[in-house]
């Protein structure tokens, strides 16, 4: 019964159509045992599955990194507030170098035109 | 002065039932619980606050309780009789939660299966008092100490008892402090109190990324019936570690969480009427939420002893305990109990990975009991 109700088993199904519900006429505490039995192995195998998996899991990424190298930078692209930062920085450093460069520039044609006075 | 005796008639003063009286101090409890005892504050705040209002004699027709067509409260106690709430507080709990001590030490995911135990052995219990199934499965949930779980499952099989449940999971959350350690000390001797677990390992971006699908699609393969609520937390996980959506896991983490929570608080409270909450079967099912919680907690001890016994790496039987979810507090438990015996033993990372295993658990357990009793 519980086998029916498998997500495998749904999807094996051709045409997609979900089972009809079983009885609910569970009458006494001897199928309850068998309901609690059955429920409390299908967790168990539920967890043990994934424990397996998260097992196996960095094995798997291990073959996989060989072809697709994992990298260590985040995989997102840069927010729109942390770009416009990161610009800024970039842009006043810029307009910085050009000012200090002509400033300089003026000084010693400054310099230049004292001296040849 | 016809009026006046008319108006009267309809105030609380004249109606307040003995149950009614009851149940506003059993909210006032809550409030006073949460505010000096710290017990899930976040919980019994909004709970207690609504049993208070929920209590509040009305006059018929008026259409102002919870269970009134049309009221106000009815349509917060939408989300909870028809399970919204329960998935959405899911998706918070999935972007807070780092599932990468249970990804470093696979094995203490089997302590979150045995302690589930507790949930099917008090929903034989409940029969065995004379429940019927679908309300027996309802009320075996509470043994997976997950309030959201239990909310769902009950508005799914046992509408009638929501109320009794909600409170009496939520309750038992609050008293974990004070319901594990004795029964953690009795299971277990000093020596294996005492035993260190090897720090857990780096986990790596990918590890936690691939997780929550390939969790999500291993789980619900076996039980469908878990497919909203398991949906919701790996979701809400997979928002946290993709990296590239932090917004949304912000606000599932935060805002949305916190609406939902006391949305669901309150009406919860709210439905807690004493002419529906005061019953034997109220009685019998705080009774059972109790036993549910301890044969949980003994489940979770007892299996981590059993694997010590295959296991070259011991693992300190204390961590089981934190398979009945109730995440973080059973952890912390662990953590309280294991530095009673020594302060430099630090359980609480190996003790989250049962944990967050038991919430996958107890949503896999009422997935299970949902598909059979319906």
């Amino acid at each position: 019964m519980l086998l029916n109700k498998t997500g495998l088993q749904l999807l094996a199904q051709s045409d997609f159509e979900l089972p009809e519900p079983p009885g609910t006429e569970i009458a006494n505490l001897v199928d309850g045992a068998v309901i609690a039995l059955v429920g409390l192995m299908i967790v168990f195998s539920a967890l043990i599955f994934i424990t397996l998996f998260i097992a196996a899991l960095p094995h798997i990424l291990k073959q996989l990194s060989t072809i697709w190298p994992e990298v260590d930078e985040p995989v997102g692209h840069p927010s729109h507030s942390d770009s416009l930062v990161a610009d800024d920085a970039a842009v006043l450093a810029a307009i910085g170098f050009v000012l200090h460069t002509e400033f300089q520039r003026q000084l010693e044609s400054q310099d230049s035109s004292g001296q040849s006075r | 002065m016809e009026i006046l005796t008319d108006f009267f008639d309809t105030t609380g003063f004249a109606t307040l039932k003995i149950g009614n009286a009851i149940m506003i101090l059993i909210g006032m409890v809550f409030i006073f619980l949460a505010i000096t005892k710290d017990y899930e504050p976040l919980l019994l705040v909004p709970i207690g606050m609504g049993a208070i209002v929920g209590n509040i004699p009305v006059a018929a027709g008026m259409g102002l309780s919870v269970y009134d067509q049309g009221s106000v409260l009815s349509y917060l106690y939408f989300g909870v009789s028809a399970g919204v709430y329960p998935p959405l507080i899911f998706l918070g709990i999935g972007a807070m939660t780092d599932f990468s001590t249970m990804l470093s030490n696979p094995k203490l995911v089997l302590l979150g299966a045995a302690a589930q135990i507790g949930v099917f052995l008090t929903f034989l219990g409940a029969l065995w008092l004379g429940f019927d199934p679908k309300e027996a499965g309802a009320i075996g949930i509470i043994g997976g100490a997950d309030g959201p779980t239990a909310i769902f499952l009950a508005s799914k099989l046992a509408p009638n008892l929501l109320g009794a449940i909600a409170i009496a999971a939520y309750s038992y959350m609050a008293l974990v402090p004070v319901i594990q350690p004795p029964i953690m000390k009795l299971l277990t001797t000093r020596e294996e109190r005492l035993i260190r677990m090897k720090p857990p390992r780096k986990v790596s971006k990918r590890e936690k990324m691939i997780f929550p699908v390939a969790a999500f699609l291993i789980s619900t393969m076996i039980a469908p019936g878990a497919v909203v609520l398991l949906g919701m937390l790996f979701f809400g996980n997979l928002l946290k570690e993709s990296l590239v959506t932090e917004r949304l896991a912000q606000t599932a983490r935060t805002a949305m969480i916190d609406v939902v929570t006391i949305l669901l608080g309150f009406a919860v409270g709210a439905s807690t009427q004493a002419d529906t909450f005061l019953t034997p079967d109220s009685l019998g099912i705080f009774g059972l939420g109790a036993l549910s919680f301890a044969i949980a907690t003994a489940g979770g001890v007892m299996f981590a002893k059993m694997m010590n016994l295959f296991l070259t790496e011991k693992i300190n039987p204390l961590v089981g305990a934190a398979g009945v979810s109730a995440v973080p507090d059973s952890a912390r438990v662990v953590q309280m109990v294991g530095q009673q015996e020594d302060p430099h033993n630090f359980l609480l990372m190996h003790a989250m990975a049962p944990n967050v295993a038991g919430v996958v658990g107890s949503a896999i357990a009422a997935g299970v009991l949902w598909s059979v009793l319906t």
